[in-house]
């Protein structure tokens, strides 16, 4: 009898304990998975997607521009070469380097536009170069300016790789900030839905410079 | 033998067919190093440069992949390599350091496809050097498999140069990943074992927390099977041991032609 006094006691004093904690454990994890099922934490893993691709875009733009000097340089090394496309190149250059990029401007279309039209810009000045090139056969053999092409060649295709996967990245997360209930998450992160590059036919395609 | 490769290719084509007007050109599987859909290659050629390049594997943890074609289809040749390698993920991952070699023998093209880590070593320059010293010239007297012999030797050689910038891929962050959200689930869950804890006697028996279930990148490295092993035709006994080792790509390398 005393027994089981002591073990009722035991129990009674225990069970508030019990179910205070199991009280606790529900609405911690009803709050977790609550957060996650509303894209709480989703929107964050996006948006660190976008901007890491974002990155790689910027990259390989930059890594283009800095081609640009050394390409005009071994250009300019044919005495005769058209002096109007040369300089078209390098003009296109500073319009492109000319743009602000920080990562702002992955929250600002216009900006985007602006960036993305002054770097098509360049692209068509580099792509008329290399028509022109056509016309000078010595250069054109010269091993100096087929590694040069060949890095431009490069380059360009991880431009096309880099926007393809940024215009990935951003549908993925604009699915999540549209779509309910992550647009829920996304909206309590202050989130919100963001444009990305026009794929324009022969845009996305790195200029044909193939001989 | 014959029959069994001619069936397995039968397959792929219909495969092929049935996915292709789709996306492009559908990846064929990874069999082996050399995928030598095209014919391009002896039998006797082909085991020995899959020997030699599972051996410069074994010693670099490099990992460099043929793949012949017969055609495109119509589709670019970067575009289909560049998916051939997403889908192959070939290098080790976060290392990066992967290398295909894609030749497609009625379009008269070939692609080398370099993995971020080996961006440093071999450069785009590097790789167009190679498609026109090289392979063209050898592509162009029927030598298909001296070109690529000679190719991969270059290659190799220009990956062992000490390298001296890295790609990208050290640029690239490494995300947390699910960790915060573990860690939001585990706080309360702490919280309520220690409540019951101080309760005392409560006969929760200490459950420990086993140890983390993370699989490593180690993997991609050397889990390839038996050493060479793979005797064209017989490749797909060996019960699916090749796969590459979630390397990333993005675009390096150069095309050409012959």
């Amino acid at each position: 009898m005393p027994n089981s006094r002591h073990a009722a006691s035991r129990f009674s004093e225990l069970f508030p304990r019990l179910a205070r904690a199991l009280g606790l454990a529900l609405v911690g994890s009803a709050l977790a998975t609550g957060a996650a099922g509303c894209g709480y934490n989703e929107i964050i893993d996006r948006d660190e997607d976008v901007k890491a691709s974002w990155a790689e875009v910027q990259n390989q733009y930059q890594r283009r521009s800095d081609l640009v000097p050394n390409l005009v340089k071994v250009v300019k090394g044919n005495a005769n070469f058209e002096k109007e496309t040369l300089e078209s190149v390098v003009e296109a250059r500073a319009k492109a380097t000319s743009v602000k990029v920080d990562a702002s401007v992955i929250d600002d279309p216009a900006k985007l536009k602006q960036f993305e039209q002054a770097q098509q810009g360049l692209s068509g000045a580099l792509s008329r170069l290399m028509v022109v090139v056509e016309r000078y056969p010595d250069l054109k053999a010269t091993e100096g300016f087929r590694d040069l092409q060949a890095q431009l060649e490069g380059t360009e295709n991880r431009i096309t790789v880099a926007r393809k996967r940024y215009i990935e990245t951003i549908a993925e997360y604009n699915k999540v900030v549209e779509r309910f209930p992550t647009s829920l998450g996304a909206s309590i992160r202050g989130k919100a839905v963001r444009a990305t590059f026009s794929v324009a036919p022969g845009v996305e395609k790195a200029p044909d410079v193939q001989l | 033998m014959n029959l069994v490769r001619a069936l397995a290719f039968g397959l792929a084509l219909s495969v092929l067919l049935a996915v292709g007007p789709a996306f492009g050109l559908a990846v064929p599987s990874l069999e082996a190093r050399v995928n030598d859909h095209a014919g391009l290659l002896p039998k006797e050629r082909a085991v020995v440069l899959e020997q030699r390049l599972a051996e410069y594997e074994k010693q670099t943890g490099h990992q460099f992949v043929l793949l012949t074609l017969d055609s495109l289809d119509g589709d670019s040749v970067e575009d289909f390599s560049l998916r051939a390698v997403e889908q192959w993920k070939l290098g080790r991952k976060k290392v990066d350091d992967g290398l295909l070699l894609l030749i497609v023998k009625k379009e008269r093209k070939v692609r080398i496809e370099v993995g971020y880590g080996l961006e440093g070593s071999i450069t785009d320059a590097t790789s167009s050097r190679v498609i026109r010293r090289t392979l063209a010239p050898a592509f162009r007297s029927n030598d298909y498999a001296g070109g690529i012999e000679q190719a991969f030797a270059t290659l190799m050689k220009a990956d062992q140069t000490p390298a001296g910038e890295r790609g990208s891929a050290a640029q690239r962050g490494v995300g947390l990943g699910p960790l915060p959200l573990l860690l939001f689930l585990l706080v309360p869950l702490l919280g309520v074992f220690w409540l019951l804890r101080r309760g005392g006697g409560g006969g929760w028996g200490g459950g420990g927390w086993g140890g983390g279930g993370y699989y490593g990148d180690t993997f991609g490295r050397g889990g390839f099977g038996g050493g060479g092993g793979f005797g064209r035709g017989g490749g797909f006994s060996g019960g699916g041991g090749f796969s590459g080792g979630g390397g990333g790509f993005g675009g390096g390398g150069a095309s050409g032609g012959w």
